[in-house]
């Protein structure tokens, strides 16, 4: 059980912004950069990761600017309750969507390398229950279980170095940015950047931190970590597949696993692959605590486990939506783009509503 | 409470055993052909897939004839006892006829398939890769796990490149270099490497021989360790066969500006070729502890790997295929748009290719005169 003083630690924030990140997006990562960035996409990338730690920025500016109030203060502060509730519902709704979105993604695409035959509802049924077994603890619980996940899907970095023999620099060609498909278009880069798609449920974390949890330490740090692998993962692609082969390839990250062949055991990737079940299970249980804190906002006499109960059931029933695995990644891609927008509207309106809140105070005491 | 989670947790695992693999029940298939099915049947493919038994010695080869490697498929499904699989391939076989006919649309089908493992080895097969497959090798084992020992040991001494799924269709993408399989033919006794296919895009085109391919593997890319035997080797008056045993290779491609390329400006290319080896195999007189007569040895062997070298060239350019990759080197010194524009098997067939070799002897083994 966790103390009532317990507060969260840097490493564990960096952990969990590493795990929110690598979801279902980072299979497709490097064909995503060579489709939409083309050659050398990685320095597209790299600026991109620059993006987001400026979106970071802006919650930091939030934390600052609130002295460190939660999203529910700084919103109610200003805002009356009948106005916000609805905006908190539509904000639920999304987040439990994304996370449903993003475990039938990971079980479609786990189905076509194993399980064909079994239907896809009956494997995220199981899903949904490792779901509801994080959800129903506390945050220091769901990180401790993250730290520990963490270990092993980052444990599959360390077979990078195995692509080094049939890995050549010049399939990198020298050309910056060439041969995209379509040109460079806001939202080919957009599609890029979905990959970085989840730091900013940080905002509800805030009531978890104090000065000590150094929170946006942990949060450049994290965000750093994923950049460094989802670099990796681009670097090693770039070298190990034709650039117009990366373009037609599904899965490069998959396909790369497929390559792995030790003297005892070929096809490692069948048992490789399951580790990044738990990168997408921490991503969908982190949407699903975003929507369960705004629920609790709302119902905060609700009996406990039941609001958790009712998440789950609603990620279950949202898994229904996509039957096709075009039909998942297509919803993925879409709610992300929305999440997008969410991750930069959302900072900028709570500096508004802080800076209306000040000026309301410095009003009062005139 | 906990029981109903219990049972609710049961429920839900069995549920998932409605996907058995049962290995028992399983038939991997080890290897897949595939063939021109005839005159009489002009657009018809005739495949061929070998299964192990499980005691590894014997295997059971299913041949038909059909439009494609699915509709085959179902007809072997029909034959045999077993769930047939893909997950085990480890060779897909093309027969010589229908690799000059083209190769793409079944290595897209083989390698749409996710179960495939992309280590599945390319080969052409030269003669009939039905009779290949069924018959037993005094080597052991059944044909395909014989020809992934005889491919696999070769392609570590980088004696032959690396010809698999993911190194063939690599290369068919890349519009810089194209790809290239291994040879397999039938002797009486045994299956025999037999040379380098080269291809052009899916399209068998040339074929290096047996002989050669240790030269074909220097221009293509460095080799770590190999033998380079060599029959004609002037020394003095003397002319000698020389072979050199774990070599060691470096290869440098320098090209002249690429300006004007595009406006049909010949190129002019030099590949230089850094060798190193150890000499244990020598019938000349000469006393090879003096260091002039280890000289004028590399001068020759250096000569004989540059007309070597320079002949495969020729080859490759009659039949504009780039198999060595210098179009990744020119495109990388190039703007992209003017790549685009560059008509590189055009440019390459006229280009003037040269070859530098440096062979250095690295010792002598424990004899210094023959």
């Amino acid at each position: 059980m966790a103390k009532a003083n317990e507060k969260l630690n840097r490493i564990h924030i960096a952990l969990l912004i590493y795990m929110i990140e690598l979801d279902v997006t980072v299979f497709a990562l490097p064909r995503l950069v060579a489709k939409n960035i083309g050659t050398n996409g990685w320095v597209g990338l790299l600026a991109l990761t620059c993006v987001a730690c400026f979106n970071i920025w802006l919650f930091q500016i939030v934390y600052r600017m609130g002295k460190g109030q939660s999203f529910f203060q700084i919103v109610e502060a200003v805002v009356p309750k009948w106005c916000a509730y609805p905006f908190y519902l539509v904000l639920t709704v999304f987040w439990i969507a994304i996370g449903s979105f993003i475990g039938k993604d990971f079980i479609l695409i786990f189905q076509t390398l194993t399980f064909q035959s079994s239907s896809s509802m009956m494997i995220f049924s199981l899903y949904c229950l490792m779901v509801y077994v994080l959800l129903v603890k506390d945050i220091y619980s769901i990180l401790k279980a993250v730290t520990l996940f963490f270990l092993m899907t980052a444990s599959v970095n360390l077979l990078a170095p195995f692509f080094f023999q049939d890995w050549k620099l010049i399939r990198f060609t020298t050309s910056l940015f060439q041969g995209t498909e379509g040109g460079h278009t806001l939202h080919g880069w957009t599609e890029v950047y979905t990959v970085f798609v989840g730091y900013e449920l940080c905002l509800f974390l805030f009531p978890y931190v104090d000065k000590k949890s150094k929170l946006f330490q942990g949060m450049y740090t994290g965000q750093l970590l994923i950049g460094l692998v989802q670099q990796l993962a681009v670097w090693v692609s770039f070298g190990f597949f034709s650039f117009p082969e990366l373009k037609v390839l599904a899965y490069p990250v998959i396909h790369t696993l497929e390559y792995i062949e030790f003297p005892f055991i070929n096809r490692v990737e069948n048992l490789v692959f399951p580790f990044f079940l738990f990168s997408n299970l921490v991503s969908t249980v982190l949407f699903a605590f975003a929507g369960l804190s705004c629920l609790k906002q709302m119902f905060p006499q609700a009996r406990p486990k039941l609001l958790e109960l009712f998440i789950v059931i609603a990620i279950f029933g949202l898994g229904y939506i996509p039957k096709l695995l075009r039909e998942a990644e297509a919803l993925v891609f879409h709610s992300f783009f929305v999440e997008i927008g969410v991750a930069f509207v959302l900072p900028l309106l709570l500096m508004v509503l802080l800076q209306i809140g000040k000026l309301r105070k410095k009003g009062v005491k005139a | 409470m906990k029981a109903a989670a219990c049972w609710l947790l049961m429920l839900v695992c069995l549920a998932g055993c409605t996907d058995q693999r049962v290995l028992e029940k399983m038939g991997f298939i080890r290897t897949i052909s595939f063939d021109v099915a005839g005159q009489d049947n002009a657009n018809m493919l005739k495949v061929t897939i070998s299964i192990p038994k499980s005691s590894q010695n014997e295997s059971i080869v299913y041949t038909t004839v059909a439009h494609s490697s699915k509709q085959a498929r179902a007809v072997f499904d029909r034959q045999n006892d077993r769930r047939l699989v893909n997950g085990q391939i480890r060779q897909i076989l093309f027969g010589e006829a229908l690799a000059k006919q083209g190769i793409w649309k079944h290595l897209d089908a083989t390698m749409r398939d996710p179960s495939v493992g992309i280590h599945a080895h390319v080969v052409v097969a030269e003669g009939d890769t039905e009779k290949m497959l069924s018959r037993k090798y005094p080597q052991g084992g059944t044909a395909g796990e014989y020809i992934d020992n005889l491919l696999r040991a070769e392609s570590a001494t980088r004696d032959i490149p690396h010809a698999n799924l993911h190194t063939f269709i690599r290369d068919y993408y890349d519009d810089g270099i194209e790809p290239v399989a291994t040879i397999l033919k039938e002797t009486p006794s045994s299956l025999l490497i037999d040379g380098v296919a080269l291809f052009k895009k899916d399209k068998y085109v040339a074929r290096v021989p047996a002989a050669d391919k240790m030269y074909f593997g220097l221009l293509r890319d460095s080799v770590d360790t190999g033998e380079l035997n060599m029959d004609d080797i002037r020394m003095g008056k003397e002319s000698l066969p020389v072979s050199l045993s774990y070599i060691h290779s470096r290869r440098k491609i320098r090209f002249s500006s690429v300006k004007g390329l595009t406006a049909g400006t010949p190129l002019k290319v030099t590949i230089h070729l850094r060798i190193r080896g150890s000499l244990l195999e020598f019938y000349g007189g000469e006393a090879l502890d003096n260091a002039a007569n280890q000289k004028k040895l590399e001068a020759g062997m250096s000569r004989y790997v540059e007309e070597k070298c320079n002949a495969l060239i020729a080859l490759m350019q009659q039949n504009k295929t780039d198999s060595i990759g210098i179009g990744q080197h020119v495109r990388n010194a190039m703007k992209y748009a003017s790549w685009r524009q560059l008509e590189w098997d055009d440019t390459f067939s006229k280009a003037d290719i040269t070859v530098r070799a440096d062979v250095k002897i690295k010792d002598i083994g424990k004899l210094t005169r023959s």
